[in-house]
């Protein structure tokens, strides 16, 4: 599904990701874990193509298409989707609207027609109802003034729609309360497949607790420096980072 | 408030001589004509002598055109559509006048006076779409009863200006002005309000929004004036500007002038391009570069179209915009990059 193969990035003159590479097969959810300023969230962004990051090395290759050619919103038709750790706020974009632009520009990349107002709104009731997201968000500005944990559901109601073969969940937890955590987690949950494979940004075991990962990898530097099954976040949340990051 | 004077407090230097050169000519001299002047709802009238110690001083360009100008006599609801390849030089008085729409197609220069002493809710749009040079000024004030809801769309013009010098006179009365500058080429649109709250308790709110292209100029420059005594004030002021090209200009000049102790008044001016962070988001869900790009300046301006305006003026006001978006965003737009 995605191979990442000694990827070096860096931001202005700072590098960030020093040759990082992971492969992450079909159906399987990977999480990312390690300390703050390690690279994950340059990761994320360096993936969905952030116009402040250059690559300087290496590749990304989703189901056979290289993504680091690609724009942004090709790489989104290929199948990738980042959901952000800080969803951006548009205010005057209405947020229905936006779903609908999205969801027919991934019908138009298939060759299929675009849906009118009332056939997208049928195709959005599933998502909605699996995000379990107030749907009077939806005739509001793009996560204007949106809480923290309506932004959150409103990444994953997104996720839902546009059906990737690969997503990245960027500290989906963060700034969640337990029950968000909860709904949140669900959704995710109902949409593994064999043919979507995940990879989770977290600080926290609390997460993988909900999601439960079949891979987990630390990063630190900028590199993936250990990587073992769920077992190695609980040693995590147990012991810190140093002893991964110094051996 | 004696030894006031309109064009020192808002335009301090006398500089129309040289920027506004298109219009000079055409407000102080020369000849014009009524052709292609299409009046609904009135028709031409005679001269009504306007006392501008009602206005203190008026503004630069109401004066001459009084002068000179050919008068509408407006009813209830009156439109007035320009067109034509004559110069024209308008005047309406606006005493009786509820709601009055101009819609400005004219390849020639063309001067409109609004004037009044209003004393019931008075609706104004303008939307000027050519490039000939044009100036709306108005000079009105709001007694008891009173209140006025204005919007003007610039575009194009090389020299547009639209002048509003309004007097809030009693208590109660109430002022929205609303402006929308769509720049493009070298156009040059210009926004010029002046706002004297005399009595307490009198409310306005200002927005002037811009978009700017090409090598266009916009400029808001507006004053709010609370007297001695105008307890109760409430006034606004805000000016956001979105530039999307590296030649394109925006000046603001939002002003306060306090007098009084017990008011609330604020002013707020932005100049910005147009998000990376945003515009990004947008495209990492699939929408094309120039989808997201049209999306996001649209985002800027849907709010410009009031809906007290007549439906058709709205619908050609949502038309400007359409035509401005696809003018000014080509894939080729050189934007951040």
């Amino acid at each position: 599904m995605l191979t990442i193969d000694s990827l070096v990035a860096s931001i202005g003159e700072d590098p960030i990701l020093n040759g990082l590479s992971l492969h992450i097969p079909s159906g399987e959810v990977h999480a990312i874990m390690g300390p703050n300023g390690s690279g994950k969230s340059t990761l994320s962004k360096v993936l969905a193509g952030h116009p402040a990051y250059q690559v300087t090395a290496g590749s990304a290759v989703l189901d056979g298409v290289s993504l680091l050619d690609l724009d942004p919103e090709e790489r989104a038709l290929a199948g990738l989707f980042l959901a952000f750790q800080y969803p951006v706020e548009v205010p005057g974009v209405q947020n229905e609207a936006f779903l609908k632009m999205a969801y027919n520009a991934h019908r138009k990349a298939k060759g299929l027609s675009e849906l009118d107002a009332v056939d997208f709104a049928a195709a959005l009731s599933g998502p909605l109802s699996t995000v379990q997201l107030d749907e009077a968000l939806l005739s509001r500005s793009l996560n204007h003034g949106f809480s923290g944990g309506e932004k959150k559901r409103n990444e994953v109601l997104q996720m839902a729609l546009l059906n990737p073969k690969m997503a990245i969940l960027d500290e989906i937890d963060s700034g969640l309360d337990i029950d968000a955590l909860r709904t949140v987690a669900s959704a995710v949950n109902a949409l593994r497949s064999p043919d979507r494979s995940f990879l989770l940004i977290t600080h926290y075991q609390r997460l993988l607790s909900y999601i439960e990962p079949d891979v987990v990898h630390i990063m630190a530097n900028g590199v993936i420096v250990k990587t073992g099954d769920k077992q190695l976040a609980l040693e995590v949340e147990q012991r810190g980072y140093d002893w991964v990051v110094v051996s | 408030m004696k030894g006031v004077h309109l064009n020192d407090a808002i335009c301090q230097d006398a500089r129309w001589a040289a920027e506004w050169a298109p219009l000079a000519s055409l407000v102080m001299s020369g000849t014009t004509a009524t052709d292609g002047v299409h009046i609904q709802g009135g028709g031409w009238g005679g001269a009504v002598s306007v006392e501008s110690s009602l206005f203190m001083d008026l503004p630069w360009f109401t004066q001459p055109l009084l002068e000179q100008a050919h008068w509408i006599a407006p009813h209830d609801h009156c439109v007035v559509t320009l067109s034509g390849d004559q110069p024209q030089r308008l005047a309406l008085s606006l005493a009786s006048t509820r709601y009055l729409s101009i819609v400005n197609d004219s390849s020639a220069p063309v001067g409109v006076a609004l004037v009044g002493d209003l004393h019931q809710p008075v609706a104004i749009s303008v939307l000027h779409r050519s490039k000939a040079p044009v100036v709306v000024s108005s000079a009105l004030r709001l007694g008891a009863g009173g209140s006025l809801s204005a919007h003007g769309v610039l575009t194009q013009s090389v020299c547009g200006v639209m002048e509003w010098a309004i007097q809030l006179a009693a208590p109660q009365v109430s002022v929205s002005l609303q402006g929308l500058h769509l720049g493009v080429d070298a156009s040059s649109l210009w926004t010029r309000s002046f706002l004297r709250h005399d009595v307490p308790d009198t409310t306005a709110t200002q927005l002037l929004k811009s978009v700017g292209h090409g090598k266009s100029y916009s400029e808001y420059d507006g004053t709010v004036w609370v007297s001695h005594g105008a307890h109760g004030t409430d006034s606004t002021q805000r000016n956001p500007n979105l530039l999307l090209t590296p030649s394109a200009r925006a000046i603001s000049k939002p002003q306060l002038r306090i007098y009084a102790d017990d008011v609330t008044c604020g002013h707020g001016a932005t100049v910005s391009q147009v998000s990376d962070e945003e515009w990004w988001y947008l495209r990492s869900r699939g929408l094309s570069r120039s989808e997201a790009y049209a999306l996001l300046i649209e985002a800027f301006i849907h709010d410009m179209v009031p809906e007290w305006v007549h439906p058709q003026h709205q619908l050609a006001i949502q038309s400007v915009m359409g035509s401005y978006l696809s003018r000014v965003n080509p894939g080729g737009v050189s934007c951040q990059r």
